[in-house]
């Protein structure tokens, strides 16, 4: 049906990959227009046309209504296209809110290892995204983008699973460290993306991104 | 009444406007209908027995779905009508010419885009189109080939703007100038006619006087 996920699709995080989206938000984007008509059927193929067609990225806007981008998560987590396709999404690089979606989607479903080594190079990646939120739009960066994907716990009203913790890699414990108190913290952070400066400080985020780009 | 005569043999032509029933179709049809509806009440007997539940309405006989569920390849445009007043050809009935949104496959109508959507988007419609739920797994061939090909189309639509640019701006240099002559020649031509015009009431001033002493109008033309 036009919102199950495919059959076959791995459990990501023990549940259906679909859940990583909170259900309130979730069924909005089901009621959406945008999801009915455009994302219906869609294929890792088509929805390249789709991912390059949005003009923001972000998670809900003025009242409670999801962004095409948050929409196009969704689809993803339903079909769940296989590793390669996602790693030749990042690697469009002028296809910005491409890369973009698919970077939020591999720190959501990937194993540890592979997003850290996924990510990190679009560190380097300067291109301006727009972002939306129920403020309004916002100016945002790529690499900013990223580096809250890989530093935050809460993105784009997605819940993001502690994959970190259910796999922890020889060699990288000091960055897991911190995060159950990222949990606590962050849970109070009430909007998509609205990242609060003295949390972000007070947490003492143990890898910079100047250590990431001289690793 | 043996034959449809009047009374006394007079034929009634005044009525003959009416519909002529065939009666043999009818009857016909009832006769299907209730064939129809025999055998399925046979079969739920059956399922009854069999401890299933019964089929409520008849199955349509429709060939198992063989196709993927596909994307629609043309835009629905919901808002296509928005604002628009139509002519209902169709008051009361099924079918096409309804007020609302009209699923050809399945003939139905639905009064909002929000049902309609939901109808496009489900079993029900997929199965008259002949597709399955399951949506086609796209390989990384396929993939690359369209972000090559979307490559392709943004450098192209890029370049054309900018060509585009450069040939605009000497586009709208070249209108501006051409409006900038125009103008002048308006302005030179007025001048002119004002000019003649002066010319031409001194002229016909000293004819008046003229005319008036010796009780004619001037020769030539009277045209200005
Ligand atoms: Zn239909």
């Amino acid at each position: 049906m036009a919102n199950t996920t495919v059959s076959g699709a791995l459990a990501i995080h023990g549940q259906n990959p679909q859940f990583l989206v909170e259900t309130i938000i979730r069924n909005r984007i089901y009621d959406s227009t945008y999801w009915k008509e455009h994302c219906f059927a869609l294929t890792a193929e088509t929805l390249i046309d789709k991912a390059i067609e949005t003009r923001y990225v972000g998670g809900v806007y003025s009242n409670q209504r999801p962004t095409q981008f948050i929409c196009l998560v969704l689809k993803l987590l339903q079909i769940q296209p296989e590793k390669e396709i996602l790693v030749e999404y990042l690697r469009a690089d002028e296809f910005k809110y491409l890369r973009a979606l698919a970077a939020l989607y591999i720190r959501l479903t990937f194993r540890a290892v592979d997003v850290y080594e996924l990510l990190e190079p679009l560190l380097k990646d300067y291109s301006k995204l727009r972002l939306r939120d129920v403020s309004g739009f916002h100016l945002t960066y790529m690499d900013e983008f990223v580096y809250n994907l890989l530093t935050e716990e809460r993105e784009s009203e997605l819940e993001q699973e502690q994959k970190q913790k259910q796999e922890p890699q020889p060699g990288r414990e000091q960055r897991q460290k911190p995060h159950t108190k990222q949990v606590t913290l962050r849970r109070w952070v009430p909007i998509c993306f609205e990242k609060s400066v003295e949390v972000a400080v007070g947490l003492k985020i143990p890898f910079t991104q100047s250590q990431y780009l001289s690793r | 009444m043996a034959d449809k005569g009047g009374a006394y043999g007079t034929k009634a032509s005044d009525t003959d406007f009416r519909k002529k029933w065939d009666k043999e179709e009818y009857a016909e049809r009832a006769r299907k209908k209730d064939q129809e509806e025999k055998e399925r009440m046979q079969e739920n007997e059956n399922r009854m027995k069999q401890g299933k539940k019964p089929l409520k309405g008849r199955r349509d006989d429709l060939p198992k779905p063989t196709e993927l569920m596909k994307q629609r390849e043309a835009p629905l445009e919901l808002d296509k009508n928005l604002g628009k007043t139509m002519v209902v050809q169709n008051p009361g009935g099924r079918g096409p010419g309804q007020p609302g949104f009209y699923c050809e496959a399945c003939n139905r109508t639905y009064k909002d885009s929000v049902g309609y959507l939901d109808h496009i988007n489900s079993r029900a419609h997929l199965r008259v189109l002949g597709q399955t739920t399951r949506v086609a797994r796209s390989t990384l061939a396929q993939v690359q080939a369209r972000i090559a090909f979307l490559r392709e189309k943004t450098k192209a639509a890029s370049a054309a703007k900018a060509f585009d640019f450069d040939q605009r701006l000497a586009e709208v240099k070249a209108k501006e100038a051409a409006l900038r002559e125009q103008k002048k020649a308006a302005k030179k031509a007025e001048k002119e006619k004002a000019r003649l015009e002066l010319i031409n009431d001194t002229a016909v001033d000293q004819d008046d006087d003229m005319s008036k002493l010796m009780g004619f109008g001037g020769f030539g033309t009277t045209k200005k």
